[in-house]
C-alpha cells in the first residue's frame, strides 16, 4: 500500500503552465526544446520564403534591399541558434538519460534555466525586426565594420547572442556531466550508443567555442559603444581580426550542428538494416578527429582576405583532411546496410536521404576547400548551395529522422506511416529543387545576399523559389503528423521497431515520467 | 549525495574551460599581432621601424616600381594625397617623397595615418627611415601640409617582386573617442 502511495506521489507534477515553467524533468525539458525548435523552424522558414519570393524574378518586387538583407541575416541566426541547436539539445535531453540508464540529467535545475533563457533570447532577437534602423542586416557572421552600422538593434543582437551562448553552454555542461557521471553501472564509455558519444564530443566543442563567440561579439559591442578599437583600423585594430575570431568559433560550430546527426543516423541505420553498426569504435574515433580538426581549419572561410600562401596551403590541406574521418563514417553506414534485411520506414528513409544528400554537401565542401578555386566560389550561391545541403537534408533531415524514430516511444502511439513517407518524398524532391540549381547559378557567378540579379540567372532562381515554397508547405504535413500522433493512433509496443537495440526500448511506450530510478542491468 | 559531489567537480572543470576560452578570445588579438609582427604578414610594418638602419646598403642595379596611394575616410574634411603616385627605384638606396594633406574643414583635425604594404611579402623589406605615420598629426583649419616620407627597399627582397604598393589611410583620432 505504502509503495503505491509513494509511486503516485513521485509522478506528480504541477499542472498547466506551471508544470512547464518549473519542470526539472529531462523528458519535459526535452519536449520544450523540441517544440521551441519547431516554432522557430517556421519563423525562420517564413524568412526564407520572403527571400525566395524576392528572388523569384530579377528586379526588386516585394521588399527593399535593407529588409532583404535583414531577412538573410535573421534567417541564419534563427535557423542555426533557434532550430538546429535547440532541436539537438532537446533530443539529448530526452534520449541521453534513458540511453545510458540514468534517472535524469545531472543538473536538473540548471536544465530548466538553460531552456527558459532561449525564449527570452529569441524575443530579444526577433524584436529587432520592429526597431528603428531595422533588424541586423550585415549577415549572421557580423563582420565589422558593416555590422557596426546596425541601428538600435545592435545591442539587442549582441545580448541575444550572449544569452543563446549562455543557454548552449549550460546545456552542454549538463550533458557532459550527465554522460560522465550518470551512466548505469556497467555502461562503459565504449558501450554507449553513438548518439551519446557524438553529443559528448559536441558538448565539448560547445564549451570550447561558444565563449569565443561571446568574446568576439563583446569586442564588437565595446568597439561600437565604448570607443575601443579591437576591429577599428583608426585605432590600430584590424577588421580581419574579427573574421579570425568569428571563424575560430564558426568552424567548430558547423560541426556542433552536424555531429549529433551522425549519432542519430548511427542509431537508425542498424535498426532498419537489422545488423549491428559496422565499425563502432572507428565511428567514435572519427567523430573525435573531426572535432579536433575543426579547430585548425577556420581560415578556409576567409581565403580571399589576403592570407600568405603558406597559410592558404595549410588551411586547404587541413580542410581536405576532414574528408577522411567523414568518409570513414559514410563508409561505415553504407557497410552497415550492406546485406542487411532492410526495411524502409520513414526514419530509415530520412536517414538514407541524409547519407546521400549530406555527402553531396560534403563534396561541394571539398570543392570550396581548394584555395585557388575558392576565389571563384567565395560569397556566391555555390556556398549557399553547399551549406544548405549539409544543413537541410543534413542536420534537419537527421532531426526529422530522430523525431519519426523516437516519436512512438515518446507518445506511445505510432505515427501514420504513409503520411510520413509522403512527407519524406515531398521534402526530398523540393529540397533538391531548391538547392541544386543554386550550385549552377553560384558557379556562374551569382553573389549571395543580394536582392537582385542578372537576367541569365532568372530560370534557376525561379525553380529554386518554387522548390522553397514546396518544401515549406510540405513541412505542414510534419506538424499535422506530430499532433495526430500525440492525440492517438495505433499503440506502439515497447520495442517499437523490430531491430531496435538500446536501453530506451526496454522502457514502456510512453516511458514513465521518472525512469531508471534503479539502474538497469547492463549486459 | 555522492553524485552531487561528482557533478560539481565536473561542472567546475567545465566552467573553468568556458572562462578560459572567453579570455582566450581576447588573447587572440595580441597573439595574432605578435605572429604578424614576427613574420611581417598582413602588411604589418609597425615593428620594423626600429630596425630601419640595419638594412644592407648595397645598391642593387635592379629597378622596381613603388606606388603610393591614400584612403581618405572623410573627403570633405581632409584631403590626403601623395604628391607622386609612382616612382622607379633601386633597392638599397634611400628615397624621399611627400604626401599632401589639406584641412578643408573649419576645425582642427588630429589623427594618424596607418600604413599598409602590398604584397604582404614586401612589408618586411620596406624600411621607413622617417614617416609621418610614426606619430599623430595636427592640422589647423585651412592648413596645407606636406608630410615627408623617407624610405628604402632592402636589396635582400626577392627579385620576383616588381611592384610595391604603399597605402596610407588617415584616421581622425578625435572621431574615435566621440564616435557615438
Amino acid at each position: 500500500m505504502s509503495t503505491v502511495v509513494k509511486d503516485t506521489h513521485h509522478d506528480e507534477h504541477p499542472s498547466g503552465i506551471m508544470r512547464w515553467l518549473t519542470t526539472t524533468n529531462h523528458k519535459d525539458i526535452g519536449s520544450l526544446y523540441l517544440w521551441f525548435s519547431l516554432i522557430m523552424f517556421f519563423i525562420g522558414g517564413l524568412m526564407a520564403l520572403v527571400i525566395r519570393s524576392e528572388l523569384f524574378q530579377p528586379g526588386l518586387q516585394f521588399v527593399d534591399p535593407q529588409f532583404f538583407n535583414s531577412m538573410t541575416t535573421m534567417h541564419a541566426l534563427v535557423m542555426i541558434f533557434g532550430v538546429v541547436m535547440p532541436a539537438f539539445t532537446g533530443l539529448a535531453n530526452w534520449m541521453i538519460p534513458i540511453m545510458i540508464g540514468g534517472p535524469d540529467m545531472a543538473l536538473p535545475r540548471m536544465n530548466n534555466y538553460s531552456f527558459w533563457i532561449m525564449p527570452f533570447a529569441f524575443s530579444m532577437l526577433l524584436s529587432t525586426l520592429f526597431m528603428d534602423g531595422g533588424a541586423p542586416a550585415g549577415g549572421w557572421t557580423l563582420y565589422p565594420p558593416l555590422s557596426l552600422q546596425t541601428g538600435d538593434a545592435f545591442p539587442f543582437l549582441i545580448f541575444a547572442i550572449h544569452f543563446m551562448g549562455l543557454s548552449s553552454i549550460m546545456g552542454a555542461i549538463n550533458i557532459v556531466a550527465t554522460i560522465l557521471n550518470m551512466r548505469a553501472p556497467g555502461m562503459t564509455l565504449m558501450k554507449m550508443p553513438l548518439f551519446v558519444w557524438t553529443w559528448l564530443i559536441t558538448a565539448f566543442l560547445l564549451i570550447a567555442v561558444m565563449p569565443v563567440l561571446a568574446g568576439g561579439v563583446t569586442m564588437l559591442l565595446t568597439d561600437k559603444f565604448f570607443g575601443t578599437s579591437f576591429f577599428n583600423a583608426a585605432g590600430g585594430g584590424d577588421p580581419v581580426m574579427f573574421q579570425h575570431i568569428f571563424w575560430f568559433f564558426g568552424h567548430p560550430e558547423v560541426y556542433i550542428l552536424i555531429l549529433p546527426s551522425f549519432g542519430v543516423v548511427s542509431a537508425i541505420i542498424p535498426t532498419f538494416a537489422r545488423k549491428p553498426l559496422f565499425g563502432y569504435s572507428s565511428m567514435v574515433y572519427a567523430t573525435a578527429s573531426i572535432a579536433f580538426l575543426s579547430f585548425i581549419v577556420w581560415a578556409h572561410h576567409m581565403f580571399t582576405v589576403g592570407m600568405p600562401l603558406a597559410g592558404e596551403v595549410f588551411f586547404m590541406l587541413a580542410t581536405m583532411l576532414i574528408a577522411v574521418p567523414t568518409g570513414v563514417k559514410v563508409f561505415n553506414w553504407v557497410t552497415t546496410m550492406w546485406r542487411g534485411a532492410m526495411t524502409f520506414e520513414t526514419p530509415m528513409l530520412f536517414a538514407i536521404g541524409f547519407i546521400v544528400m549530406f555527402t553531396i554537401g560534403g563534396f561541394s565542401g571539398l570543392m570550396l576547400a581548394i584555395t585557388p578555386a575558392d576565389f571563384q566560389y567565395h560569397d556566391t550561391y555555390f556556398v549557399v548551395a553547399h551549406f544548405h545541403y549539409v544543413l537541410v537534408p543534413g542536420s534537419v533531415f537527421a532531426i526529422m529522422a530522430a523525431v519519426y524514430f523516437w516519436l512512438p516511444k515518446w507518445t506511445g502511439n505510432m505515427y501514420p506511416e504513409t503520411l510520413g513517407k509522403v512527407h519524406f518524398w515531398l521534402s526530398t524532391f523540393f529540397v533538391n529543387l531548391t538547392f541544386f540549381p543554386m550550385h549552377f547559378v553560384g558557379l556562374a557567378g551569382m553573389p549571395r545576399r543580394i536582392p537582385d540579379y542578372s537576367l541569365q540567372f532568372a530560370d534557376y532562381n525561379m525553380i529554386a523559389s518554387i522548390g522553397a515554397f514546396g518544401f515549406g508547405f510540405a513541412q505542414l504535413i510534419f506538424v499535422y503528423l506530430i499532433f495526430k500522433t500525440i492525440r492517438g493512433g495505433e499503440k506502439a509496443t515497447d520495442e517499437v521497431w523490430e531491430g531496435a537495440e538500446g536501453l530506451e526500448w526496454t522502457l514502456s511506450s510512453p516511458p514513465p515520467y521518472h525512469s531508471f530510478n534503479t539502474p538497469p542491468v547492463i549486459k | 549525495m555522492k553524485d552531487n559531489k561528482l557533478n560539481m567537480g565536473t561542472v567546475k572543470k567545465l566552467v573553468f574551460i568556458c572562462v578560459f576560452m572567453f579570455f582566450f578570445s581576447f588573447a587572440l588579438i595580441p597573439l595574432y599581432n605578435i605572429i604578424c609582427d614576427v613574420t611581417g604578414l598582413n602588411g604589418n610594418t609597425s615593428n620594423l621601424k626600429e630596425k630601419a638602419n640595419t638594412f644592407s646598403e648595397v645598391v642593387s642595379s635592379e629597378k622596381l616600381n613603388i606606388q603610393f596611394i591614400s584612403h581618405e575616410v572623410n573627403k570633405n574634411k581632409l584631403e590626403f594625397k601623395p604628391k607622386e603616385f609612382e616612382m622607379i627605384i633601386s633597392p638599397g638606396k634611400v628615397y624621399s617623397t611627400v604626401y599632401v594633406a589639406t584641412n578643408k574643414s573649419k576645425s582642427k583635425i588630429i589623427g594618424q595615418a596607418i600604413p599598409s604594404v602590398s604584397p604582404n611579402e614586401a612589408a618586411k623589406y620596406l624600411k621607413k627611415l622617417e614617416c609621418f605615420c610614426f606619430e599623430e598629426q595636427t592640422f589647423k583649419p585651412g592648413e596645407v601640409v606636406e608630410l615627408p616620407l623617407y624610405f628604402a627597399i632592402d636589396e635582400k627582397m626577392p627579385k620576383r617582386i616588381k611592384t610595391i604598393t604603399l597605402s596610407y589611410s588617415f584616421f581622425e583620432a578625435i572621431e574615435v573617442s566621440k564616435k557615438n
